[in-house]
């Protein structure tokens, strides 16, 4: 209908409502007079009118408000056998009444507590009341007894628990005046409370002042052992912290931030070790009356940074109480569980020995307890001390070459310079196994004195190059990269330009380069390496092979793919010559990690399990270059099996943990990755922080910009997208283009991706023709460098597809969609799940244009596709089969229809539930075809429940539940007859 | 102008304070174009939040409750002393066409759609447009909404703010500034003509 035409009709539409029903016909016939199309037009709209019911009608909106916190309880109200009096306080988690039980005869007062929260349903209310047995069995003279509990008939829980009157512990040291053994003798019995309670495997939680009260006596009391506990959400799930931290208000968190241990805030499994942390925080405050450290806001990541990172401030405690006093408040406050004090007991008795003036356990944390440590967690038999020993004597040596001028230096040259490679080479992994403690200051030092005392050029090159390398090998790139332009320069001076020394230089300026993501810079330097190594009499073949691997790498991350194969395939042939499985994984690892971004994926898989095989075959469990193989082989599974992905990630994670330390780029990278497989697993929260955690390392390491920084900013931006929250998500791809721009230029895929990226969110906002351009320009790069046949494009196709549906051009949408199936259809696996999803929005698509028969092909391509790509009773089957159904219902395959409905009953009941629309609309299908097919017992309680769901939500007025009730009916009926014409043909 | 100027931006997108939105439907009168402009972006940033939120949560049934949502965002966003009814239709109002993009991109599946950041189109789960306890097809209903606004965007209006946030016909005829009984008679046709246009 044309706006004009309606125009005309709206207002005798309007008129014709405005009489009574019966006058309707009449008083239209008169104003549409001559104008019978006028006429049919307003009649069929009255008739619509009618037959709409209660069509679109709201649910009757609540007006009072729903979301009103639950008021206080009013003097008076007795709840179970108790009376309140007043309410003593109210915090987050609820209020505090004073009461007495109500048929005391000696009318003991209690403090009743309510809890506010979602602690409801029966399996909630079941934990509640298991845990409350648990904290009634706590029995100790300086722990607030649990009494009773129970819940208010508005169902929250509550606890009834011994009245403590009397001050928090701070105010009453302070009030008292008591001196610092007072205060010791005080805290000393906390300790045994908290231990008490510990031996019942109850942990408190939440210490903090508050919860401890000094009675008339002098006597602290703990309060609300296990409490928070008990409001905590039993679902694993969402036990995490960081997302009830995100998804609670400031004030509701379960634990005060100020006196939480890291492990906590960071929302990981506690133990009483958390209870000891908070001890620590308290007793902190009970000397000095400040906090260890000052929380810049409540908001979790300052929580976590300023919790999880800063160290304790001493000057206060060192100030007033120096020796063990600070020593015992340290070790307390270790951010790692294990290096506290085993139990709050120990704790107290380590008070105990201080107030006896015998040597406390705690001891300052020295180089020679860190060593101890380190020993201890690496049974490698590293003796730190001996090589700190080592260190100073090589360095006499340089030192006594260098100052004595000794004119013939080559020989003990070469010997000073070997003794410094091995020894600043022990934080290369390959070399030692996990250790990266003090490697950082050695080399500081090594440098230092470089710089003050090597001026000649032969020792300062000699010393030069292994810290270089070093550094490189600590991750520290912006320090290694003067070092080593210094000692390439020295070296081409000293020796000239074909010189294996200038070629080992030209190694590591094109393997630093490439780790800082300077594709540009790094490219002609591995070219000049490489020609280097080929014109080397003779040939150092594995350094050749490093060479064509490294520059291979360079040229994937520059998506110059084709010479890079090349250069992979030289690269293994001559390691498999050499008889070098090492070296030939690797070469495997980085070819599989080219064909994973060409999508090659089935090749890719193959390189993947060639390597591991290979570093199988060398038996080496703790190669350092497996965790990089496991990562990258779990980034290829995340489309296959996103759960095993995670668990290799994470495996992979531990392993470069271990080897690299907690700081290093090839970690920054596996956690990124770690963050993307959790993300994609739909863990939003966790993946933000792990996210958060990579990018942290990648800015800090990198310094730069860095290609692997661009790509985690993108996956961070594409969570927050998700979250709609498009501002930070726009401003992080925006960060990331201009990353890539200057360091991968415009035609590269990375930057492709971005551009859909920011396509995704122009889409988010409806600015449909911004998103276009994205989508474009993204596809032209991505068909320039990948080529037409990549998932890459089609998944660029369907978010052109989805762009012009938004647009209600159906047509373009249609077009889209096809070229989107056809490329899946001709790329190799991996795009092959996507296109489940494409066929099944444009079998929709077609569907509403009206295309039944075509519509069905793509339903059945798409089951069959879903069959094979996804889970067997993967929702998705559910409802292409429903989707199905319907088609053939709609065309007249009854035969066809019923065993696809009863089937996508039976897969949706499964995973969406009984109720939902579409296990709904898949059993009225099911009805449908059935009815039609004659089969009339099965067909009759589908319709009926049908009928039944249709007259409760709808009303009987309403067409679908006249439609629903139509074939009960016909069921009936036919029935009847059926059964009628049996009896005839047996008569 | 040097452009190291702190930017003060008044765009609060989160965590408006109540003041500030209460300020801002208080002027509705004097400045109706302001108040669009501001209010706007801040109510649909809240309404996807929280609808993301309720989607999260409900993952298990998928049932997204659009008037509901509103409501929780009017308790959330104003400060109910100051206002009178008036001004808590208008911003019903307001929150009915956001709520409408909100449901229609949501039963689209456009969001999941994109996860994966063009690497993989995940999912299409349109069984979720279907929440309303109605049952309509958020996607029929708005292909026929936009349809309708062709033709007669004050039925489209009505029709927004009766099913997207649970307006009564007093509060709408408050926002569109004509008689409740009128508003009741343009419900009607604006449900037969999309009955009709569904039906068919």
């Amino acid at each position: 209908m044309n706006p004009t035409r309606w125009q005309f009709l709206r207002p005798i539409f309007e008129a014709a409502l405005e009489q009574p029903t019966e006058a309707r016909d009449d008083y239209l016939r008169d104003a549409c007079a001559d104008d019978g199309a006028a006429y049919d037009e307003i009649r069929s709209l009255l008739t619509a009118a009618g037959a709409a019911g209660t069509f679109l009608d709201p649910p009757t909106r609540l007006d009072a408000a729903p979301f009103e916190p639950p008021g206080l309880l009013e003097a008076g109200t007795e709840i179970d056998a108790y009376r309140i009096d007043r309410c003593l306080g109210e915090g987050g988690m609820g209020a505090v009444y004073l009461a007495h039980r109500d048929d005391d005869t000696y009318h003991q007062q209690v403090a009743l507590k309510v809890i506010r929260s979602g602690v409801q349903g029966a399996a909630q209310a079941r934990r509640f009341r298991a845990e409350r047995q648990i904290l009634a069995s706590l029995d100790h003279p300086h722990i607030a007894k649990l009494l009773d509990g129970g819940s208010t008939p508005d169902g929250s829980p509550y606890l009834v628990m011994e009245l403590i009157e009397g001050d928090h512990l701070l105010r009453y040291a302070d009030d008292q005046g008591l001196h610092v053994t007072a205060r010791l003798q005080l805290f000393k019995k906390v300790c045994g409370a908290v231990h008490h309670a510990h031996q019942r495997l109850v942990v408190h939680r939440d210490l903090k002042p508050s919860n401890i009260l000094v009675n008339e006596n002098g006597e602290p009391k703990l309060l609300d052992f296990g409490i928070a506990k008990l409001l905590e959400n039993p679902d694993p799930d969402t036990a995490n912290a960081i997302g009830s931290i995100e998804l609670t208000a400031p004030g509701q968190w379960l634990m005060t931030p100020e006196y939480a241990s890291p492990e906590q805030v960071r929302g990981e499994v506690l133990t009483t070790a958390t209870d000891v942390y908070s001890l620590g925080v308290l007793l902190y405050e009970l000397l000095t009356g400040a906090r260890p450290y000052a929380l810049p806001s409540r908001h979790p990541m300052d929580v976590i940074q300023t919790v999880c990172g800063k160290e304790p401030d001493l000057q206060q405690l060192r100030k007033k109480y120096p020796g063990d006093l600070e020593n015992i408040v340290l070790k307390a406050l270790s951010k790692e569980p294990e290096r506290r004090y085993s139990s709050a007991e120990e704790f107290g008795r380590d008070i105990e020995r201080h107030l006896d003036c015998r040597p406390v356990l705690a001891r300052p944390a020295t180089l020679g307890y860190r060593l101890q440590r380190f020993v201890r967690r690496h049974r490698a038999p590293v003796a730190l001390a001996s090589l700190l020993l080592v260190t100073a004597i090589a360095f006499q040596i340089a030192l006594l070459v260098q100052q004595r001028s000794i004119l013939n230096l080559n020989q003990q040259l070469v010997v000073v310079s070997d003794f410094l490679v091995d020894l600043f080479a022990i934080p290369d992994p390959n070399r030692s196994r996990g250790e990266t403690v003090t490697a950082r200051e050695v080399l500081d030092r090594g440098l230092a004195t470089i710089d003050e005392l090597a001026s000649e050029p032969r020792a300062r090159a000699a010393l030069l190059a292994p810290i270089a390398e070093s550094y490189k090998n600590l991750g520290l790139l912006s320090e290694a990269e003067p070092l080593v332009l210094e000692t390439l320069d020295l070296r081409r001076g000293l020796l000239g330009d074909n010189h294996p020394a200038v070629t080992e230089s030209l190694d590591q300026l094109t393997h630093l380069y490439t780790m800082t993501g300077d594709y540009k810079k790094a490219e002609p330097y591995g070219r000049q390496a490489l020609e280097r190594h080929r014109l080397e009499k003779p040939v150092n073949e594995p350094g050749l092979i490093v060479a064509l691997y490294r520059l291979a790498d360079i040229l994937t991350l520059e998506a110059t793919y084709d010479e890079a194969k090349d250069l992979y395939n030289e690269a293994a042939i001559r390691a498999r010559d050499l008889g070098d499985p090492d070296l030939e994984a690797t070469v495997k690892d980085r070819h599989g990690q080219l064909l994973t971004q060409t999508g090659e994926l089935d090749e890719a898989r193959l390189k993947f399990d060639e390597a591991l095989t290979l570093y199988q075959q060398i038996g080496d469990a703790q190669h350092p270059e497996l965790p990089t193989v496991q990562s990258n082989r779990a980034l290829l599974e995340l489309r296959f099996d996103p759960e095993k992905a995670e668990t290799l990630l994470r495996e992979a994670v531990a392993g470069k943990e271990k080897l690299f330390g907690p700081e290093h780029p090839s970690l920054a990278n596996t956690l990124a990755n770690l963050a993307f497989v959790v993300h994609q697993r739909d863990r939003l929260d966790e993946a933000e922080e792990i996210y958060q955690k990579a990018l942290t390392l990648q800015r800090k390491l990198y310094q730069g910009e860095h290609p692997q920084t661009a790509n985690t900013l993108n996956n961070l931006g594409e969570l927050y997208a998700a979250q709609d929250e498009l501002e930070r998500a726009e401003a992080l791809h925006q960060e990331a283009l201009t990353i890539q721009h200057a360091q991968l230029g415009e035609r590269h895929v990375d930057t492709a991706r971005t551009l859909t990226l920011l396509g995704n969110v122009a889409e988010y906002r409806d600015q449909l023709d911004a998103a276009e351009a994205f989508y474009k320009k993204a596809l032209e790069t991505v068909v320039e460098v990948l080529g037409e046949q990549h998932f890459r494009t089609a998944v660029l196709l369907g978010n052109l597809a989805s762009v012009a549906q938004s647009r209600d051009d159906d047509e373009a949408a249609a077009d889209f969609y096809e070229r989107s199936i056809a490329v899946c259809r001709d790329t190799p696996l991996g795009c092959q799940a996507d296109i489940v999803y494409s066929l099944h929005n444009y079998g929709t698509l077609l569907n509403r244009m009206g295309d039944t028969a075509t519509a069905r092909e793509q339903f059945a391509a798409g089951l069959e596709a879903a069959r094979t790509f996804l889970d067997e009773n993967h929702t998705q089957v559910g409802m292409l089969l429903t989707r199905l159904a319907r088609a053939d219902n709609e065309l007249g395959a009854y035969a066809q229809a019923a065993p696809e409905a009863l089937e996508a009953m039976e897969i949706l009941k499964e995973s969406l539930g009984a109720d939902s629309p579409w296990t709904l609309a898949a059993s009225r299908a099911a009805g449908v075809a059935l009815l039609e097919l004659e089969r009339y017992d099965e067909a009759e309680p589908l319709l009926r429940a049908d009928y039944e769901r249709s007259l409760e939500r709808l009303g009987e007025d309403h067409a679908r539940t006249q439609a629903a009730r139509e074939r009960l009916d016909r069921v009936e009926s036919r029935r009847t007859a059926q059964n009628a014409g049996q009896q005839s043909s047996t008569e | 102008m040097s452009s190291d100027q702190p930017t003060t931006s008044t765009k609060t997108t989160k965590g408006p304070s109540t003041d500030s939105v209460t300020d801002l439907l208080l002027q509705w009168n004097e400045d109706r174009k302001s108040v669009i402009d501001q209010l706007m972006p801040v109510v649909e940033g809240e309404l996807k939040k929280l609808a993301v939120g309720h989607m999260v949560k409900e993952r298990a049934e998928h049932t997204l409750q659009p008037t509901a949502l509103v409501n929780e965002l009017y308790f959330r966003l104003i400060d109910r002393e100051r206002v009178n009814w008036q001004s808590r239709a208008q911003f019903y109002a307001f929150a009915s066409h956001s709520m409408r993009r909100i449901l229609v991109d949501y039963a689209r599946g456009k969001r999941s759609a994109k996860r994966g950041g063009g690497e993989a189109t995940i999912q299409l789960d349109e069984a979720l447009g279907k929440a309303d306890e109605s049952e309509v097809d958020l996607l029929d209903l708005d292909q026929a909404l936009k349809d309708l606004a062709k033709v007669d965007e004050e039925l489209a209006r009505i029709v927004e703010m009766r099913f997207f946030a649970g307006l009564n016909f007093d509060e709408i005829a408050s926002v569109l500034e004509v008689s409740p009984a009128t508003i009741s008679r343009r419900w009607t046709m604006a449900k037969g003509w999309l009955f009709r246009y569904m039906d068919s």
